[in-house]
């Protein structure tokens, strides 16, 4: 139990829920992809999603954290290999069975370049995400941004597959393994960030009471739908038909309370409407009405707040992205109730910006660098280290910092490590900015430095309170 | 520890560590000479040393009484140059300050008289209070050092140095520095109120007599060409470079500026980095010497949006905003 315990309260367990949450709508989204076309892709393009574990443990081994680990390269090598297998299996060898033993190359079917290119892509894609994750530290922010992203997808991606049919106990297993795995993630996180920082941020667990309320009624919405196989658009206008047929026999009684025409009378004959009487119905009886308005209530109601939970977690989307294209330091914009149109467009300005930017990055030359020597690498190499290691110690150093004031904050959590911490930064220093090279006694130092800083515990961080 | 030799290992042609023992020495007793006068005033004491190490101009801004006069005043009292005062009123006309063509009836020809522009370091008392006309013969001289009368131009004596003080509170009879000017002035410096045990020390100091008037100078206009020379030859490397050049140019694109940093930012930004790093010992600079300078180098050159303005942002929050953005030239985790 305290193992348990010991692994829920590390980091390093908060990429599996990433994994797992990000793996659902992609699942989802890559579902649809492959039922999109006229003809189904036939590629299992759901099953590139093994490739993300497989991506993110190679990246770890490329990228060290802390030190190369050949397991887990050896891990994320097996699980690549054995879902490139699962997905080209049943492209190239359509006819083949499980159960055959050596498959007979002469039986290989040529699928078309379209599947391939889908396969390709979507495979690429989750690499390259895999990858990407590897390289970061996935926190409380990370983790709730991923969820909204997931959210906003799920929403877009639900509607299309059940048109197309998307079998309900499928739907049901990817939805609830997202909601399961982000909603645990969201809870692992908040606990750790709160355990490292020191601090109770009483609040923490109220997106989560709003994304499982939101996570209920959609679950719930969409088990309906799947059981009566609706059409979801139906579901949606169906009130504003009921309020046209309310309408209409509204029109229809207002007329009966108009003057009639006195019935013609023919000499000989009797009235001209001689027709049966209605027999007459009670309204206290009948409550067909009543059903109409509950099931209007309950659509308008349920309508509502999916549109209001989409438009939430679009603005939020759209502030996120405005914050993250933002390069430039912008002054605090008051928010605005209406301005959501102003986000748009400095969004779009942004991504303009952005777009620019990066078509400079690919069109610039390779920029020659200056030569660093391998003794001034080893240094720098240390440094790195030491940042990473900050970082995960709780002590993460800001961008804008520079190498003596994360010095100063370091020294905060670790005061008995003062002179190998001045020493580390001082070499440092003086191989990055003063372009020295350091001699073999200085690395040696700048070694045994970062040793004794390593095996440091440093002391819990007090999140400094403003009055 | 690492080996003073090595931290300030020799990097540049024709610098050496003796060089930089020079400056230092230099740098210190200036201040302890400066010190001798004025109370506090560590940070502002050591701006102006700085300027004075790379020739650039300063501008003391602060409310009335204290002491940015007294400081220049100090600081040129310190330097065995030639000094002048000038004292900036509405009245005070370009001639006053560049000098003019006069008929000797004697000689019965046209004379020069040298205006007060003529001196290695110019007191520019209360500068705001001249007409835009009068500041702008200070144009060409704070530049390029040389003033141009009637179609004549004169070089300036070296070193050249104009300090200047205004009062930023009081608007009455004053007219507001051009942004032209603003940007000739390397640094923008604010002191702000002396604490109660500095307060103590100026009552007492001052009682009896003005520490002034018994100042001797401590270095000559030579010495300090030559410290100015050396402090030019200090490594500012390619990343503190870049560190510079992505600070100034993040200035220009803000929303809150309506006009950022000049090029000539850039330059002075550079070069008083070169001049603190060597103040502090260093035969290179490092990113927290541009970071000490940003907001004196830069703040006073940024034109802000009226709205921001409005909002409470001015020219030092933005600076330091801009800072805790960009990126230090640190390794990459």
């Amino acid at each position: 139990m305290s193992r348990l315990r010991e692994i829920s309260g590390h980091w390093g367990i908060l990429p599996l829920f990433f994994m797992a949450m990000e793996s659902a709508w992609l699942t989802a989204l890559f579902d649809l992809i492959a039922r999109a076309g006229e003809k189904p892709a036939g590629v299992p393009l759901e099953l590139c999603c093994l490739l993300y574990p497989a991506a993110y443990l190679c990246g770890r081994f490329i990228r060290p954290r802390e030190l190369p680990r050949l397991k887990e390269w050896a891990l994320g090598a097996a699980l690549g290999l054995l879902a490139t297998v699962l997905i080209l299996k049943p492209v190239l060898f359509a006819q083949q069975s499980w159960h055959i033993l050596g498959w007979s190359l002469e039986t290989i079917t040529r699928p078309p370049w379209t599947s391939w290119f889908l396969a390709a892509g979507c495979g690429g894609f989750v690499w390259l995400r895999g990858w990407f994750l590897s390289g970061k530290r996935v926190n409380l922010k990370g983790m709730a941004g991923a969820f909204q992203a997931g959210l906003v997808v799920f929403l877009v991606v639900l509607p299309f597959l059940g048109v197309m049919g998307l079998s309900a106990g499928r739907s049901w297993l990817l939805v609830s393994g997202f909601f399961v795995f982000g909603l645990s993630g969201l809870w692992l996180a908040g606990r750790i960030e709160n355990r490292e920082t020191g601090a109770d941020r009483g609040g923490a667990t109220w997106f989560v009471l709003v994304a499982l309320a939101l996570g209920a009624v959609l679950v719930l919405g969409y088990a309906v739908w799947s059981i009566v196989d609706r059409d979801l658009l139906e579901i949606l206008i169906r009130p504003f038909v009921w309020l046209w047929e309310r309408f209409v026999e509204l029109m229809s009684y207002l007329s009966t309370l108009l003057p009639k025409p006195k019935p013609m009378v023919i000499p000989g004959r009797g009235t001209a409407a001689n027709v049966a009487p209605q027999p007459f119905r009670n309204p206290l009886l009948d409550l067909t009405w009543l059903k109409n308005v509950a099931e209007f209530v309950f659509l308008a109601a349920t309508s509502t707040i999916v549109g209001m939970a989409l438009f939430r977690t679009l603005t939020d989307l759209v502030a996120w992205l405005r914050r993250r294209f933002a390069r430039n330091a912008a002054p605090a914009v008051e928010s605005s109730d209406y301005g959501f149109l102003d986000d748009l467009k400095v969004l779009f300005l942004a991504l303009f910006s952005w777009l620019k930017r990066l078509l400079g990055f690919l069109t610039k030359k390779p920029k020659e660098g200056p030569r660093v020597s391998p003794e001034a690498k080893t240094v720098r190499e240390i440094y790195r280290r030491f940042l990473i290691w900050g970082r995960a110690k709780g002590s993460p150093k800001d961008g804008g910092a520079t190498p003596y004031e994360y010095q100063a904050q370091m020294s905060r959590i670790l005061p008995e490590r003062q002179d190998e911490l001045g020493l580390l930064t001082e070499a440092y220093v003086l191989v990055r900015y003063g372009g020295i090279n350091p001699g073999p006694e200085l690395i040696r130092m700048v070694r045994v430095s970062w040793r004794k800083i390593k095996s440091s515990a440093p002391l819990e961080l007090i999140e400094e309170s403003q009055p | 520890m690492i080996d003073q030799s090595e931290k300030s290992a020799p990097r540049t042609a024709g610098q050496t560590e003796g060089d930089l023992q020079q400056i230092q020495h230099m740098a210190q007793r200036l201040t302890e000479n400066v010190g001798r006068v004025i109370v506090g005033r560590a940070t502002a004491v050591r701006l102006t040393v700085v300027a004075l190490l790379c020739e650039g101009h300063v501008l003391l801004e602060d409310v009335p009484g204290l002491g940015k006069t007294m400081l220049a005043r100090t600081v040129a009292g310190s330097l065995n140059c030639l000094f002048k005062r000038i004292q900036f009123t509405p009245d005070l006309l370009p001639s006053d300050v560049t000098g003019l063509n006069y008929f000797n009836q004697k000689e019965g020809e046209f004379r020069f008289l040298k205006g007060p522009i003529m001196a290695n370091v110019v007191l520019a008392d209360e500068i705001n209070r001249a007409t835009p006309r009068t500041q702008s013969c200070l144009l060409e001289a704070m530049e390029e050092r040389q003033v141009t009368v009637e179609g004549e131009t004169m070089a300036l004596p070296r070193p050249f140095l104009v300090l200047a003080t205004q009062n930023p509170v009081e608007q009455e009879g004053t007219f507001p520095l051009p942004e032209a000017q603003l940007d000739r002035f390397l640094l923008r410096i604010k002191q702000g109120y002396p604490t109660a045990q500095e307060e103590d020390l100026i009552l007492t100091r001052f009682q009896k007599e003005n520490p002034l008037q018994n100042l001797e100078p401590v270095t000559d206009g030579e010495e300090l060409s030559r410290m100015q020379g050396l402090c030019r030859t200090v490594l500012v490397d390619q990343p503190v470079r870049e560190y510079i050049l992505d600070l100034v140019r993040t200035t220009r694109s803000h929303q809150a500026v309506r006009l950022g940093a000049s090029p000539r930012a850039a330059q002075g930004l550079l070069r008083a980095a070169q001049a603190l790093a060597a103040v502090k010992g260093r035969a290179f600079a490092v990113p927290d010497d541009v970071k000490e300078l940003a907001g004196p180098v830069l703040a006073h050159r940024l034109l802000i949006r009226p709205e921001a303005r409005l909002r409470g942002a001015g020219g030092e929050e933005l600076v330091q905003e801009i800072l805790a953005k960009i990126k230090a030239p640190v390794e990459e985790e």
